[in-house]
């Protein structure tokens, strides 16, 4: 009996369906009536501005530089980067240092070979840099996007009274701290010519420094 | 004492560090000042940084909207309601709805086409008489074909160090092709100081005018990029009974607004 009126049931509700569908019909032909893409929205003027646009990094930088022949001194430095794509950017740097003494001024007890202003190095170059893109897992839940690079560039480095053709090669490690902060690690060869102890030779002068920057 | 300053600046370094981290992640979004679009694609994949190497770890789908809220260099870092933030590629994004009928690729023509540039910054490196020779260059476009710049040269080399800055004008004439030809007459002032040598002095420093004229190739490439190869001829117009001439053939690489 049950199962009876069940199935009856059933039947009426679905001769009852297409009323319901007719209905709606309606309703859709009243809408049909208005346009359903409207010709006079106004066109939004999309501001460029809108969209920040972070392609340049600015940055510091400190450590030490050995200076061939001079020992190691202290370094610091800013540097500028454009991001061309995921993979490749190009970087300018500027850094100063101040040579110390070489062991032959130590050992023969007085006989300078510079000048205290000779002394100061600085150094500008323009480098062309390759990303390897990665994730740094600080702690289980701490990751933050981190790329290691490899940069090779040439500039100029200004010591003992003359600027020197340098070319530098190096490579360096970069955490992205958030949107817009970046703590790098960077080691770099500058390589120029140096004639002041006689024969002209090529000095590697390697660096080692830490920096954070922007991106803006 | 002076060693001990990189360990005090490290030791900043990671306070920094500790305060952004933090701070960072708070994020406020006010509908006036962001972009929304709408996904018409059945599908679009965010990534947990800017490169195709991060992992998809969200998927928005198509009729779901996204505000857009930074771009690095060709990836936009979108927003959705619920609050996550990932990375899109230029490309995914490009067939998103910005109203009725405008693609987000219409709307953001961020790259200005190579022929209609305004501004342009170079950097080169090359030959100057046998010496490696760089360069700096910033050049405005004011008609379709002639453009003035600044230049600044600086050749290092073994006997003598040069320093040459002029203000050129360029005619490009035919700006559509692939491989653009220029030519530029400049005007400037030329330095060459003579290197000193460890013991006794050198010459003097000398200054004097310069004429300079270019012929070189452009080539677009991607986004707002530019290669270039140039051949200059430097008459530098010195006190002596003749002009020296230097030739300097230099490759370019410059960014364009």
């Amino acid at each position: 009996m049950d199962n009876r009126f069940f199935s009856l049931f059933l039947a009426l509700s679905t001769l009852a369906l297409p009323a319901t569908l007719v209905a709606k019909e309606d309703t859709t032909s009243q809408q049909a009536n208005e346009p359903v893409v409207d010709p006079n929205i106004v066109r939004r003027e999309v501001d460029e501005s809108l969209i920040d646009v972070d392609d340049f990094e600015f940055g510091v930088f400190g450590g030490v530089m050995n200076i061939e022949d001079f020992g190691t001194n202290a370094l610091q430095g800013a540097s500028l980067s454009y991001h061309i794509n995921e993979n490749f950017f190009t970087k300018a740097s500027y850094g100063q240092a101040t040579a110390g003494q070489t062991s032959f001024e130590r050992l023969s007890g007085g006989a300078q070979l510079l000048t205290p202003e000779q002394r100061e190095l600085s150094y500008y170059d323009v480098s062309i840099g390759y990303n390897l893109n990665g994730e740094t897992f600080l702690t289980r839940n701490t990751v933050f996007n981190s790329s290691t690079y490899l940069m090779v560039g040439v500039g100029s480095t200004q010591f003992a009274g003359d600027n020197r053709f340098t070319v530098n090669v190096g490579a360096g490690y970069r955490m992205i701290l958030s949107d817009y902060f970046i703590v790098h690690l960077d080691m770099s060869d500058h390589i120029f010519e140096n004639d002041l102890l006689g024969s002209e030779d090529s000095s590697h002068n390697l660096s080692f420094t830490a920096g954070i920057s922007l991106f803006f | 004492m002076k060693q001990k300053l990189p360990m005090l600046k490290l030791m900043s370094l990671v306070v920094a560090i500790c305060c952004v981290s933090y701070t960072a992640n708070a994020q406020e979004i006010n509908p006036d000042e962001h972009l929304r679009v709408e996904i018409t694609q059945p599908f679009i994949e965010l990534h947990s940084g800017p490169a195709n190497g991060y992992p998809v770890f969200h998927v928005m789908e198509r009729g779901q909207s996204v505000y857009v809220l930074v771009q690095r260099t060709n990836w936009y870092k979108v927003l959705t309601d619920k609050g996550i933030s990932g990375w899109v590629s230029a490309q995914s994004l490009g067939t998103t709805k910005v109203s009725n009928d405008n693609t987000f690729a219409d709307e953001i023509n961020s790259v200005t086409p190579f022929h209609q540039r305004d501004f342009e910054f170079g950097v080169s490196a090359g030959m100057l008489e046998g010496s490696s020779a760089l360069g700096a260059n910033v050049s405005w476009q004011f008609t379709e074909t002639l453009s003035a710049s600044i230049n600044y040269d600086q050749a290092l080399g073994d006997v003598s160090e040069n320093r040459i800055a002029t203000i050129n004008i360029s005619h490009q004439p035919f700006k559509q092709w692939s491989y653009s030809p220029y030519f530029s007459l400049g005007a400037g002032i030329i330095d060459t100081k003579p290197r000193t040598p460890l013991i006794g002095t050198g010459d003097e420093n000398r200054r004097s005018d310069a004429l300079t004229f270019s012929v070189g190739i452009k080539k677009h490439l991607m986004r707002n990029f530019i290669i270039s190869i140039e051949y200059k001829n430097i008459s530098a117009l010195t006190n002596r009974d003749e002009t020296e001439e230097l030739e300097q053939w230099t490759t370019g690489f410059s960014v364009y607004f």
